[in-house]
């Protein structure tokens, strides 16, 4: 035991030493395990967290509510995506088509009289449907390829709404009806944002647990060297399209959570912005990290604003800035900061387990 | 009942280039066979077709009784016929324990739907091959590297690593490539004789393709000589050494 704690503390030391000798973008370029806080830490964050998220919509008014069920819709948005893309390595920029199909499966359930949870599965299960038929043909092509096919595919989305008007009621939008049933004595901004909190806590550890283990090694093999990969006896092919109808499912859920939060959707909710901010949510929060969803959705949701209100007058060109020293100096996302700002604080407190 | 691996009359042709001109080999169950010969021989070409890499015009391959020319190649890693690759197939990115469990990716279970309810036997699976997975970096000698990512380590003990990955899903054939290239001369033994337990407490039979010749000679039990793609000895080790043909191949046009 003492031996062990000999040993890593001059390892530590030897790392504090190379450090010095480093730039600071070398040293925010080096990568770095995930973070390992002991388990009494864990479980008191996370309780604490599940207070003040249980509480807030209690306390708050209903624009902030807004905006932070905003940012558990991106949360699961980015939990998919950066399944398929991070850890999967498939891009994809057409994940607002999905979004959008899950948001039209609770719009046009709902106006067919179906209860929420029912129009909620719904929004699940047609993307992963559709993801599921898409991919087929599109995951035969590799990179900036399928890229392109993806990219088609949400600039397609908005005049796919226009051109099915019988169903979606194209341009003039659609209403959906997200009020709480009778028995549920909350708020509108209330009852979507537990619905949210819900199935972002779900979608948050079933991501999760496929990120890891036996499934997670298959993803990354997959991504990093495909023939190795099937020479451990990995279906390729099968993984990469049951990745990309699992992802597609995500964003419909998020999609659907998103109709109910707004309560009026048309075409140009669903541009190819949308599928943008999708990729810079992942990219910025740390591509194949599962936390880093949540801190990209943080990240796409307030900063905009805060750009915004730094420089009125070229919102975008702030924005475009911020994005830059991102990739410039922060090549593992927000994530990877974390790791890099807290590891070593974190091995330090008592009880910490070893990396 | 024949032998575990036969391979008949295999034929594989680059455009107007034939890298395998019919050669014909049997392994049997638990044989440790060394595959030899001159550098463009066809020996990698040999190892691509029973895996599946590589699919050739003509000739069959038959492993345990069963066709599979033709086969996916994450069917015919599922038959168990694990392998390593001679440039290497690591996942650059992960941990050496990280890149050994993936070895064990077919001989595990737990799909999508077990792994995202998290049924007991998921985790219970994982320990095990975890505990497995160290047991075998320990008997390769890289117990202290398990957490270390595989891109900041030397050849000589990726090479080792892979044959970990290979090991954990238990095949009953190992195609090794190469495995003693960027070792020094003490380390290539100390392989040789790990190789051969390794393989013998798991009943695994191997196909070995090795430059070193020590290493070839002293853990085979057959050698089979190849020589611009065509099949020119075969049989015990010290008596295809002193074979003539196999001298000139190796000797006599490079001089």
């Amino acid at each position: 035991m003492t031996a062990t704690t000999t040993r890593a503390s001059t390892a530590r030391s030897g790392r504090e030493r190379g450090r010095s000798r480093d730039s600071l973008a070398a040293w925010l370029r080096r990568p770095r395990p995930p973070l390992a806080p002991p388990r009494w830490l864990a479980v008191l964050a996370t309780a604490a967290g599940a207070i003040a998220l249980a509480v807030v919509p209690l306390v708050n008014p209903s624009y902030i509510n807004l905006t932070l069920t905003l940012v558990m819709i991106w949360t699961i948005v980015g939990l998919g995506l950066n399944l398929l893309v991070g850890f999967g390595g498939q891009v994809s920029l057409g994940h607002s088509a999905f979004f959008a199909i899950g948001a039209y499966a609770v719009a046009v359930g709902g106006a067919a009289g179906l209860p929420h949870p029912a129009t909620l599965a719904g929004a699940a299960v047609v993307p992963f449907v559709v993801g599921y038929l898409v991919g087929l043909p599109a995951l035969r092509l590799h990179g900036l390829q399928l890229g392109l096919v993806t990219l088609a595919m949400a600039m397609a989305t908005p005049a796919a709404i226009r051109a099915l008007e019988p169903l979606t009621q194209g341009s003039r939008g659609i209403a959906i009806d997200g009020s709480p049933p009778a028995w549920v004595p909350l708020a509108h901004d209330q009852w979507v944002y537990y619905l949210a909190l819900a199935l972002a806590t779900v979608a948050y550890v079933v991501t999760r647990r496929l990120a890891r283990g036996r499934l997670g090694r298959s993803f990354v093999a997959v991504r990093d060297a495909e023939v190795v990969a099937e020479t451990l006896g990995v279906d390729v092919w099968h993984t990469k399209t049951r990745l990309f109808a699992a992802s597609a499912a995500y964003a419909g859920v998020a999609g659907g959570l998103y109709a109910m939060l707004l309560e009026f959707i048309g075409p140009e909710n669903f541009s190819l912005t949308l599928s943008i901010s999708f990729v810079t949510l992942i990219v910025v929060g740390g591509l194949a990290t599962v936390p880093g969803a949540v801190l990209g959705a943080l990240f796409v949701q307030y900063v905009p604003t805060l750009t915004s209100s730094i420089s009125p007058a070229a919102t975008g060109a702030a924005y475009g800035v911020v994005l830059i020293l991102f990739a410039f100096f922060v090549p593992f996302g927000l994530v990877g900061l974390a790791r890099a700002a807290l590891g070593r604080i974190v091995a330090r407190l008592p009880g910490a387990r070893g990396t | 009942m024949g032998a575990l691996l036969e391979v008949h009359d295999v034929e594989l042709s680059f455009g107007g280039l034939r890298a395998l001109d019919g050669p014909s080999l049997t392994v049997g169950e638990g044989e440790v066979v060394g595959l030899i010969g001159p550098n463009g021989a066809g020996k990698t070409s040999l190892f691509n077709c029973i895996g599946g890499l590589y699919r050739p015009q003509h000739g069959s391959i038959r492993f345990a009784g069963r066709e599979i020319v033709g086969l996916p190649r994450h069917r015919i890693a599922a038959l168990g016929i694990g392998r390593t690759f001679q440039n290497l197939g690591l996942l650059a990115s992960r941990t050496v324990l990280d890149n050994v469990l993936a070895g064990a990716y077919h001989a595990t279970r737990g799909g999508w739907w077990a792994t995202a309810l998290a049924l007991p036997n998921v985790a219970r699976t994982e320990r095990a091959t975890r505990e497995r997975a160290l047991d075998l970096l320990a008997e390769l000698s890289l117990g202290d590297v398990a957490g270390v990512p595989v891109g900041t380590l030397p050849f000589g003990t990726l090479k080792r690593i892979e044959l970990a990955r290979a090991l954990i899903a238990n095949p009953r054939l190992l195609l090794v490539d190469e495995p003693a290239n960027g070792l020094v001369h003490g380390e290539v033994m100390e392989l040789g004789a790990t190789l051969r337990r390794l393989a013998a407490e798991r009943g695994a039979a191997i196909l070995l393709v090795e430059h070193h010749m020590g290493l070839v000679m002293s853990v085979s039990d057959r050698v089979a000589v190849l020589d611009f793609g065509r099949l020119i000895a075969e049989g015990d080790p010290r008596i295809v050494a002193r074979d003539p043909q196999v001298v000139a191949a190796y000797l006599g046009r490079a001089a």
